[in-house]
């Protein structure tokens, strides 16, 4: 039986994402960057800045692209092979029409509308989008793509998975990702003469409470 | 004073400067492959389900 194509965009996603975890711990293994304390000497202050060794691959931005636009392309997939099914569930004589199909994709609302800033009008967008995008669908899946929606999340939909992969899809089409060589994340730190103490990063969603330094 | 950095790169542009590259990645593709698409896999036509990774 055929791999359905939003797994075959998964799977193209995870070359991707695996090359650049290679990549990424190669440049690490090879001391990409190596820290440095200064003193600064207005202010007296301990600085701690990351010195860069060795350029980071002007090629990684090109690969996260290629892994989100895989990600993003799965979900446009998705919707096109509900359509297909419910087709086929329906009036399996018919194909699916050529305008269905041209119109097919995966809605992705956020909660802000990005055109006028309103914030009271999330639902109605998603229903005007899913009247052509998801056109043909069987209403319990629009039911559950429509709970799925970032703008549930009130003014936190843009730390949702969805919104995540379709902006940052987005960004790498119409500019380049921009890779940070170094970041710090400390979510705690401790005085008394023996200095920062970075914890493990909280990954779960929605829970982070990290302060960030370059 | 010691200071350990995580092994981790970050993107910059806004929002989602904070996140790490490739955790971020596989995580969202986690969610695509474990929570999303098992949600509306009633409606999807009829496959094979094959492993998924993430």
């Amino acid at each position: 039986m055929t791999t359905p194509g939003y797994e075959r965009k998964l799977r193209r996603g995870d070359k991707h994402i695996d090359s650049l975890d290679e990549a990424v711990q190669d440049w690490l293994d090879r001391g990409g960057y190596t820290l440095v304390e200064k003193t600064d000497p207005q202010t007296g202050y301990q600085i701690i800045c990351a010195e860069i060794k060795e350029p980071p691959d002007p090629c990684w931005p090109l690969i996260i692209g290629d892994a989100i636009h895989n990600l993003r392309s799965a979900l446009d997939h998705v919707a096109f092979d509900l359509a297909i099914a419910h087709q086929q569930a329906t009036k399996p004589e018919q194909p699916i029409s050529a305008e269905r199909a041209r119109s097919s994709e995966f809605p992705v609302i956020p909660y802000i509308n990005e055109r006028t800033g309103a914030t009271g009008d999330a639902e109605h967008r998603f229903d005007s989008a899913a009247g052509s995008k998801l056109a043909g669908i069987h209403p319990d899946a629009i039911a559950v793509i429509k709970a799925a929606q970032p703008y549930h999340r009130g003014p936190q939909s843009e730390t949702h998975e969805l919104w995540l992969i379709h902006d940052l899809d987005r960004v790498d089409k119409h500019r380049e990702l921009i890779v940070t060589a170094a970041a710090a994340y400390v979510q705690t730190f401790a005085l008394g003469g023996t200095g920062f103490f970075p914890q493990h990063l909280d990954r779960r969603r929605g829970s982070s409470t990290r302060h960030k330094g370059r | 004073m010691k200071f350990d950095f995580s092994r981790h790169i970050a993107f910059g542009e806004g929002a989602i400067a904070e996140r790490l590259v490739v955790p971020t990645l596989r995580s969202l593709r986690a969610y695509l492959a474990s929570e999303l698409i098992p949600s509306l896999e009633e409606w999807l036509p009829r496959i094979t389900a094959s492993p998924s990774k993430g």
